[in-house]
């Protein structure tokens, strides 16, 4: 078992193709509905930490863990173990990997099933959206300062006309980037990751790669703000 | 468009079959609809860097404008990456492994609600990220500097990193303590700028990343 774990973590700490464990190909393998539920004990056994791990990660009291938990297992052997069986080797990805994956989304499965699916438009979200904004439009406004965009609307038809239209022109400026350059601001402001995350995911160098292609980002969306008209902060 | 709920579902699917159009000469890139959502393969292949460069930037075009897919990867990294932190929790997965012979055996509806061995551990999203006291963010400096910072309720370690503006790492080492001593390391280094973080890691095998302080050594 020891051994198994140090193959797999050694496969993809060096980013090689994933390799099906041994677990569960017993599982997907067993001749036999005994052979399978002796596999699958086997299975559990072999990846509840990484699963409870994931489960925990979610949130919620104890009840609510244990039940996330028993959601998880019991779709994970749903219809003859289909979720497992999607698994399809090095067009899968590492396994360990592949099973975060797999795992949290039922955890938002459950999560759906009882609580309901969120409205993205309403209050936490929202407000989270809007403070992602406020910052990039606080780093693109150093010589334009758009930050009325984010701001409460006052006044007359004017300014509200002024603010939707710089809105649109901030939209137009962001759909204008590459899409690499996008996923940069989305990682940077929206997700609010700091530089070693995102060099780590993007799969820049270093964490100073990162900064010198934010700024020229942020410098290419302010040249195409002031492209599209928007060269300062009163309408 | 699909949703998460269903992506199990299609994986065996969807990547036998991109496999053989891969081999016929068509990349995974040509078949993406760009609404649809990652699947979990793509989104493992992607963390693993596994994947062709068009495919990554298929992948990169989708995640660029889907919240949700954004969202999923980061998280799924950061849950891997805690996985693999080098703290072990023996006591905990003797624990979890009972408790799941019991769900096994016994089965999710009569799982027992209370077992006591079974520990509660708090998510590191809700662990304070450590502070600093030494070298001040940005401190000018005429030596290698002694590095303090407050201690982390949980914290069995950190894990304390310099290196150089440059990118190459100067000095690397973890202690249970929270300061050490200015490094011959980055004495060695000489005089110029650097960066410096420290990682906390807890006992339940999850670590929280630190931000990144900078100082800079007088010549």
């Amino acid at each position: 078992m020891i051994q198994d774990e140090i193959v797999h973590v050694a496969y993809e700490a060096a980013g090689m193709p994933g390799v099906a464990p041994s677990e569960l190909s017993a599982v997907l393998h067993a001749p036999t509905e005994a052979a399978r539920d002796d596999a699958w004990a086997g299975f559990v056994h072999a990846y509840t930490d990484r699963m409870l791990q994931i489960v925990r990660s979610m949130g919620g009291d104890h009840d609510t863990v244990m039940d996330r938990y028993a959601f998880v297992l019991d779709h994970l052997r749903a219809d003859g173990c289909r979720r497992l069986r999607a698994y399809a080797g090095p067009g899968s990805g590492p396994f360990g990997l592949w099973l975060v994956v797999v795992v949290r989304r039922l955890c938002l499965d459950h999560h759906r099933q009882r609580y309901g699916r969120s409205r993205e438009s309403s209050g936490r979200e929202s407000r989270d959206e809007r403070a992602s904004r406020r910052r990039l439009v606080d780093l693109v406004a150093d010589h334009v300062d758009t930050a009325l965009l984010a701001g409460p609307v006052h006044g007359g038809p004017d300014e509200v006309l002024a603010k939707s239209e710089r809105e649109r022109a901030l939209s137009q400026a962001v759909e204008g980037l590459q899409p690499r350059d996008r996923l940069l601001i989305r990682l940077r402001f929206a997700e609010d990751l700091p530089a070693r995350e995102i060099a780590r995911l993007l799969g820049f160098p270093t964490l100073f790669h990162v900064y010198r292609r934010l700024n020229k980002v942020l410098e290419a969306l302010r040249e195409a703000l002031q492209a599209l008209g928007v060269q300062d902060a009163d309408p | 468009m699909r949703t998460h709920d269903s992506a199990n579902r299609l994986d065996a699917s969807v990547f036998l079959f991109s496999r053989t159009m891969q081999r016929g000469g068509i990349m995974l890139s040509q078949l993406r609809s760009s609404a649809a959502h990652l699947e979990a393969g793509e989104v493992a292949r992607y963390l693993a860097k596994t994947l062709s460069p068009a495919d990554r930037e298929t992948v990169e075009h989708h995640l660029a404008d889907c919240a949700e897919c954004t969202a999923e990867l980061v998280a799924v990294s950061r849950l891997h990456r805690a996985r693999r932190a080098p703290v072990r929790r023996v006591a905990a997965v003797a624990a979890a492994a009972a408790v799941v012979a019991g769900i096994v055996l016994l089965g999710p509806g009569i799982m027992p609600r209370h077992p006591s061995s079974a520990p509660q551990i708090r998510g590191a999203e809700s662990q304070p990220a450590v502070r600093v006291v030494l070298p001040a963010d940005g401190a000018v400096l005429r030596a290698a500097p002694d590095f303090t910072w407050r201690a982390v309720p949980g914290a069995t370690a950190y894990r304390v990193s310099v290196s150089r503006a440059s990118g190459d790492s100067v000095w690397a080492t973890t202690t249970s303590d929270t300061n050490l001593r200015g490094s011959a390391h980055v004495a060695r280094a000489g005089s110029g700028l650097y960066y410096w973080y420290v990682d906390v890691l807890l006992e339940d095998a999850r670590s929280i990343a630190g931000p990144v302080h900078e100082f800079r050594i007088e010549p």
